[in-house]
């Protein structure tokens, strides 16, 4: 474990080479909040509720999700990783005393860790501009939970992502799979819109698969909703993970059997 | 010599055509992930107007019709000039663009329509598709008059896009990493590219329609066809589209006195 925790602080300090692009990073959604701002701003012009949420509870929606949206690092992570399978460098993970899925979530974790502080600021800037508009969580309780669930749903996104890694051994270039997969999630985490505007029947099924839990049911339990589901929440995507986890497991054993190191 | 660079365009397409065979595979990603991308902006919309009737007095088949002219002018941007553009920054820094300056050509016209993605053709067609449907369900006539004057808007919007994706590209002349400015384009084109012009009001019109005028590009041919521009409008649109273009001629010409080659 102790050299996990040395990877966490190793890839914290390789992130902070480029401090510039990540502050840049947090506050270039500058034009995203103004325009979701302008356009929900005239959608509420005519009517004071849109599918139970009021505009501030919709400008506090979207804030919470730029931030939690930034927060997940893994896929860049994931990216590196399949471009090193695919030039060969991925054979120094073989030869080196640690887990190659370890070293995956170690540095995702410093990298996360990294963007959450600046990101944190990018979002106390929104909240004193946006000030008139941003509710503050209903209770205690409900933003603990909605914490929890999120880093439960955070893991989720990695395992996912370290899912589609693992592709690469077999099909190589995998650029395509991840950017296919970044614009389906956007809509099935709630990122675009929040998923309570789609049809009753439609989140009904949507609660049985984890992309609803990674933001949009926390950002919905932060703002008062949804805490009845809360446990329901815990136990799918503890279930998911472990699956997606096992899954991972099983394929990198076959998935290394095929790997030949081409380009060392 | 309109002759002459309409036959090196279809040399240029010929040859895209021959590394299309080349890597099949690409063709079908490159449709199905700007397909999905499409699908997905169409369901958000759809879900929006499942809660509300209209939006500034737009109502579905209005979006619709925008959305298919969004899906039009970025398609064929995606098909003729945008993987050609996207590469000069490199090409810069790397001083590959010494091979193009060199050439018996414009070198803006070679940067800018060496790559051809057939993989957009289908996408054009299916914005066509929508135009057509939102046209038939939106209370209007259809004249001769309205359906080329929204062509030739079109075009001139999608010069538009053209002058202000190649002004972020020629900074790249001048500093050496461009990755700030090339992430907040991304930003403005995602949202302010999509989101209807008609949320747009007093300072953030001036902005949106006049500074950074990515929020014309959709709406300009939209309202034109559907009665709402007004000639005022009309007229500054295609000012702006102008001004544009005569700073994207300008900013590169300056740029090119200021290359020097990386690689000599």
């Amino acid at each position: 474990m102790k050299k996990y925790f040395r990877l966490i602080t190793i890839g914290w300090r390789e992130v902070s080479v480029y401090r510039f692009n990540v502050i840049s990073n947090a506050f270039l959604s500058v034009f995203r909040i103004l325009l979701i701002y302008l356009m929900w701003r005239v959608i509420f012009s005519t009517r004071t509720e849109v599918s139970g949420f009021t505009f501030s509870m919709m400008m506090t929606y979207y804030i919470i999700i730029m931030l939690l949206t930034k927060l997940d690092r893994s896929e860049a992570m994931a990216n590196s990783l399949a471009a090193e399978i695919r030039n060969g460098k991925y054979s120094k993970y073989i030869v080196r005393p640690i887990n190659p899925m370890g070293y995956y979530f170690a540095k995702s974790v410093s990298r996360s860790l990294y963007f959450l502080t600046f990101n944190i600021l990018a979002a106390v800037f929104w909240i004193i501009c946006f000030r008139n508009y941003f509710i503050l969580p209903s209770s205690l309780s409900n933003l603990l939970s909605a914490s929890f669930i999120f880093v439960l749903g955070i893991i989720f996104l990695s395992t996912f992502n370290y899912f589609l890694t693992i592709l690469t051994f077999w099909f190589l270039n995998t650029s395509s799979f991840f950017m296919l997969k970044g614009k389906i999630l956007e809509f099935l985490t709630g990122a675009l819109i929040p998923l309570n505007l789609l049809p009753e029947g439609v989140v009904a099924l949507f609660k049985y698969i984890p992309f609803y839990y990674v933001y949009y049911f926390p950002a919905t339990v932060y703002l008062g909703k949804n805490s009845e589901s809360i446990s329901f929440a815990i136990i799918t995507l503890v279930i998911w993970n472990v699956v997606m986890f096992l899954l991972n497991i099983v394929l990198y054993k076959k998935a290394i059997k095929s790997y030949s190191g081409v380009g060392i | 010599m309109f002759k002459r660079y309409l036959k090196y365009y279809w040399t240029f397409i010929k040859f895209s055509a021959k590394l299309e065979t080349a890597y099949k595979l690409n063709f079908w990603i490159s449709f199905f992930t700007d397909f999905t991308m499409y699908f997905i902006q169409i369901v958000a919309f759809s879900a929006i107007f499942l809660n509300v009737d209209t939006i500034n007095g737009w109502n579905i088949n209005h979006m619709i019709f925008f959305l298919g002219t969004f899906m039009i002018i970025d398609s064929l941007c995606m098909m003729t000039y945008f993987f050609g553009v996207l590469g000069i920054p490199s090409d810069i820094q790397t001083g590959r663009l010494d091979i193009f300056i060199t050439k018996p050509i414009n070198t803006l016209f070679y940067v800018s329509t060496r790559h051809f993605e057939f993989g957009a053709i289908f996408n054009v067609l299916l914005g066509i598709s929508l135009v057509t449907y939102g046209a038939s369900n939106l209370d209007i006539s259809i004249t001769l008059y309205k359906i080329i004057g929204y062509i030739i808007l079109v075009i001139i919007m999608y010069f538009l896009l053209y002058s202000l994706i190649v002004i972020v590209r020629t900074v790249a002349f001048h500093v050496i990493k461009i990755d700030a400015l090339m992430e907040l384009e991304d930003e403005l084109i995602y949202f302010a590219f999509r989101i209807p012009g008609v949320v747009f009001t007093g300072i953030s019109k001036f902005i949106f329609f006049v500074i950074l005028p990515y929020g014309l590009i959709a709406t300009v041919p939209t309202t034109f066809f559907t009665q709402t521009l007004e000639f005022k409008h009309l007229i500054i649109s295609l000012v702006v589209a102008g001004t544009f273009y005569f700073i994207c001629r300008n900013a590169w010409k300056l740029g090119l006195k200021k290359y020097s080659s990386a690689s000599s």
